[in-house]
């Protein structure tokens, strides 16, 4: 039997959507606790209701003056506690919307009743979403995550407290780790880019600092904690240097990557290079666009850097752009040439092994791709042109699985409210046609409300983690109930409240340390000692 | 001629209630027990001795009139309560608080009734007076309540060092240990010479203890100051008179009245938090208010009454 923790009281009106808790001073009752109530109803008929507790208010009864409460403290005036809860209803069951009557007694909910409350029991499929703060697993409905019924995860919190990445790669974890893929966990893959910092630069690293109560915190979540098996991890190759050299900073023994000037040519990544909020002219992206035709019809095999490409360009753009004008013509050739040495080194004539530094999405389960070292416009390049062209293989398979997941951090410079450019359009493209396609973005930034509408408005789920007070009373956090957006202000690194479509009111999660390593000194095996030149 | 404020609100009737210094009663008054030198005493402050405050509350929920055979009669339907707060140190508590209901009728015709409010019973119980007249009828209301208090009072004298009563309900305890607190000086019991004295008494300070007798009840008495009156309040406002019955000896009454010169002053409530202040004592505000609840919600149980009257008739 659950315990009783308090009784509906009625000095405030009790709904059937919502109701006020008397709760004995004694008894610890806390925020995001899960409660029920059973009401009888005339006939063979009882209806329960199940809700969280999202308010708790403590007064000193019977003192009149504010104070009463130092004259209580000084023993001359008897004054007695109260304390009362405030339960927003998550689910009635069955159906009959009455509210519960003062008097009736709530009970904490727990085991069965607390699945239903939270609606667990009716998740064919779930996957863990973390530990509410009493211990118990959240889970979060995949039918809302793989497509079937919704997708997406969008992530919001300030910056610097490592929350919205390690929450994200928890989640992949938690999907990949769980039974929930089976058969075709082989062939989900996941693209993590690597924004800034290094730190999911050691996804395939055991974590060090990993204490037994970590190790039982993941046991409650039903997963086994270590690192992400099967992962490729790519930085840029280094500028100036013949060689593939990955250019990165604490660990070397990565891939370097790059793109062949043929291939650039062929798959016409040009426009990737044009994703400035400036460039957005029409004229302008009508003369990317015809030289971009132009250099896919080239034979380019003779070029070696990528200024002997811009060369080829400047040499042809008045026969190439002849209908434009001379300014618009101008303008292009000036963005071309202050890309050129910010991405230029990216795009390579001749390669040793072009295979090798290649990305390929579907070589590993996981694929982690730096860019965190590259210029502001070089990272737009490679997100561009790697999401684009995972796009497009999804899109002739033309199959929703098996499921690829992308890890998209500062979604804001990608995809911002304002304006238009190739990347953002390629991810408005993922939120709008990835849930039938299979390709779920788990997106990351750090004030939603200067992100693209349609990307929030189209992800299932909604997490934030710490939020700026002024931020979360933006609309674009109207999900949360005002409790929930002033503890948004407070929350500690590692927890975070997320929002699903079937519970009505989001839930406060935790998750553990990561098991997988964030910076050198965590990883399990020491990196920095290995030979960065296995092949020369 | 000088004017001075009575404090109180005038829906209560005046603290200061006597016009000379006649003995109305004509009790007797020995002013020499506890000393033969006529001036105020002042005891040391006793913040941390422990002590209760009993007191009671009663409320009429309906008034009624019976037709017994032609001949009319007085009844009302009452509540009462009688509770107890209790402070030692820093901390005052509510202890038990007992509520009574009585369908109270005059001419020696009793019965008892039933009354539902919401689902649960409301029982006043059967009480007759011989008696039959409306404000009768408020005595014996006002009467179950002071016994009542009295009941308390005694339990608690049994366990506890100092026991306060609000009014004269101490009387009929027929223990020494519990003084009675009277807030209104309706008699002077003292000379002219010797009663400037208390308008002259400072916070803290109290007359010497002097004895009533009066051949029905033998007590000791003393005034006592709770407050100091603000200088447009008459000197006499601000100040309460304590009883405790003579068997308890002079002795031990001198000890009472030290106590409760050191302890109550600490008590005394201020004009915003109580109309009555100082002398009704906030533990005893606090006591009333809460009695008050308990009651129940009088519309409520009027209704419940009215509803019930309704139900039983042959209409």
């Amino acid at each position: 039997m659950n315990k009783e923790i308090g009784r509906v009281l009625g000095t405030a009106d009790a709904q059937p959507l919502d109701f006020w808790v008397a709760v004995p001073a004694e008894e610890l009752l806390q925020l995001d606790d899960v409660v029920m109530v059973r009401r009888e109803l005339i006939g063979p008929r009882d209806v329960t209701l199940y809700g969280i507790v999202d308010m708790l208010v403590a007064r000193h009864e019977g003192a009149r003056f504010e104070t009463d409460v130092f004259l209580s403290r000084q023993g001359v005036i008897p004054l007695t506690h109260s304390v009362k809860a405030h339960v927003t209803v998550t689910r009635v069951e069955p159906e009959i919307f009455v509210p519960p009557l003062p008097g009736q007694s709530v009970h904490l909910a727990s085991g069965e009743d607390r699945d239903k409350a939270l609606f667990f029991d009716s998740m064919t499929r779930r996957f863990p979403l973390g530990l509410s703060r009493d211990g118990e697993l959240v889970y979060g409905n995949f039918e809302f995550l793989d497509g079937s019924r919704g997708a997406h995860v969008n992530i919001s919190g300030i910056s610097g407290v490592a929350t919205k990445t390690t929450y994200a790669t928890f989640l992949v974890y938690g999907i990949f780790h769980s039974e929930l893929l089976g058969a075709e966990a082989a062939n989900t893959h996941a693209l993590i880019f690597n924004v800034k910092g290094e730190d999911l630069l050691f996804l395939d690293k055991g974590n060090a600092g990993l204490t037994a109560e970590h190790e039982a915190s993941y046991a409650r979540l039903g997963l086994k904690p270590g690192a992400f098996e099967d992962v490729a991890i790519f930085a840029p190759v280094r500028k100036d240097e013949i060689e593939m050299i990955p250019d990165t900073g604490t660990r070397s023994d990565v891939t370097a990557f790059a793109w062949s000037i043929e291939q650039f040519c062929r798959e016409r990544f040009l426009r990737f290079l044009f994703t400035e909020s400036e460039d957005e002219t029409s004229q302008l992206s009508g003369v990317v666009e015809r030289v971009a035709a132009h250099l896919a019809r080239e034979d380019v095999s003779a070029l070696e850097t990528f200024d002997d490409v811009v060369s080829l360009i400047q040499d042809n753009l008045g026969a190439w752009a002849g209908g434009y004008a001379a300014g618009t013509q101008a303008a292009f050739e000036r963005r071309l040439l202050t890309a050129a040495p910010r991405a230029g080194h990216l795009i390579r004539g001749r390669m040793e092994e072009p295979g090798r530094h290649t990305i390929d999405w579907r070589r590993a389960q996981v694929t982690v791709i730096d860019i965190h070292n590259l210029h502001d416009r070089a990272k737009r390049f490679v997100i561009g042109v790697l999401l684009k062209r995972m796009f497009e293989d999804k899109e002739r398979s033309g199959t929703r699985l098996p499921l690829t997941f992308v890890v998209l951090d500062e979604l804001n410079r990608y995809a911002p409210r304002e304006g238009w450019s190739p990347i953002k359009e390629v991810i408005l493209d993922i939120a709008e046609r990835g849930r039938s396609l299979g390709v779920i973005l788990i997106g990351a930034e750090q004030t939603a409300s200067q992100i693209e509408r349609r990307i929030v408005a189209n992800s299932s789920f909604r997490v934030v983690g710490r939020l700026d007070l002024a931020e979360a009373q933006q609309h674009e956090y109207a999900f949360l109930p005002a409790t929930s957006r002033a503890r948004a202000g407070i929350l500690k690194p590692g927890t975070v409240i997320v929002s699903q479509p079937e519970i009505p009111i989001p839930l406060l999660v935790q998750f553990p340390f990561p098991s997988w390593a964030t910076r050198p000194a965590e990883a399990k095996v020491a990196v920095a000692a290995r030979n960065p030149f296995p092949r020369f | 001629m000088k004017i001075r404020l009575d404090p109180w609100p005038a829906d209560y009737e005046s603290p200061i209630a006597f016009d000379d210094f006649e003995q109305a009663s004509g009790a007797q008054v020995d002013l020499t027990v506890e000393t033969a030198h006529w001036r105020a005493v002042r005891p040391p402050p006793a913040d941390e001795a422990a002590c209760c405050f009993v007191d009671g509350v009663r409320r009429v929920d309906a008034r009624i009139l019976g037709d017994d055979g032609g001949r009319l009669v007085h009844g009302l339907y009452g509540s009462l309560a009688a509770g107890f707060v209790e402070a030692a140190g820093n901390v005052a508590e509510f202890g038990e608080i007992r509520v009574e209901r009585r369908l109270i009728l005059g001419n020696g015709q009793k019965q008892s009734a039933t009354v539902r409010v919401g689902g649960s019973p409301v029982v006043f119980e059967a009480h007759s007076s011989p008696q039959n007249s409306p404000d009768a009828m408020l005595a014996e209301l006002q009467s179950r309540m002071r016994t009542a208090e009295a009941r308390l009072a005694e339990s608690l004298a049994s366990t506890r060092a100092s026991v306060f009563v609000d009014g004269l309900s101490y009387r009929s305890t027929g223990r020494h240990q519990v003084v009675g607190i009277v807030k209104r000086i309706v008699e002077p019991y003292l000379g002219a010479a010797e009663f400037a004295l208390v308008g002259r008494l400072r916070t803290g300070e109290r007359t010497p203890v002097f004895a009533i007798l009066d051949g029905n009840y033998n007590r000791y008495s003393w005034f006592l100051r709770l407050a100091e009156p603000r200088v447009i309040d008459h000197p006499l406002c601000g100040v309460v008179r304590l009883e405790t019955g003579a068997a308890i000896g002079i002795e031990r009454a001198r000890g009472m009245a030290d106590l409760a010169a050191g302890l109550l002053p600490r008590f005394a409530s201020s004009p915003p938090r109580d109309p009555r202040a100082p002398q009704n004592l906030l533990p005893v505000g606090a006591l009333e208010h809460e009695m008050r609840r308990r009651l129940g919600d009088a519309e409520t149980i009027r209704r419940g009454i009215e509803k019930e009257l309704y139900e039983q008739g042959n209409w």
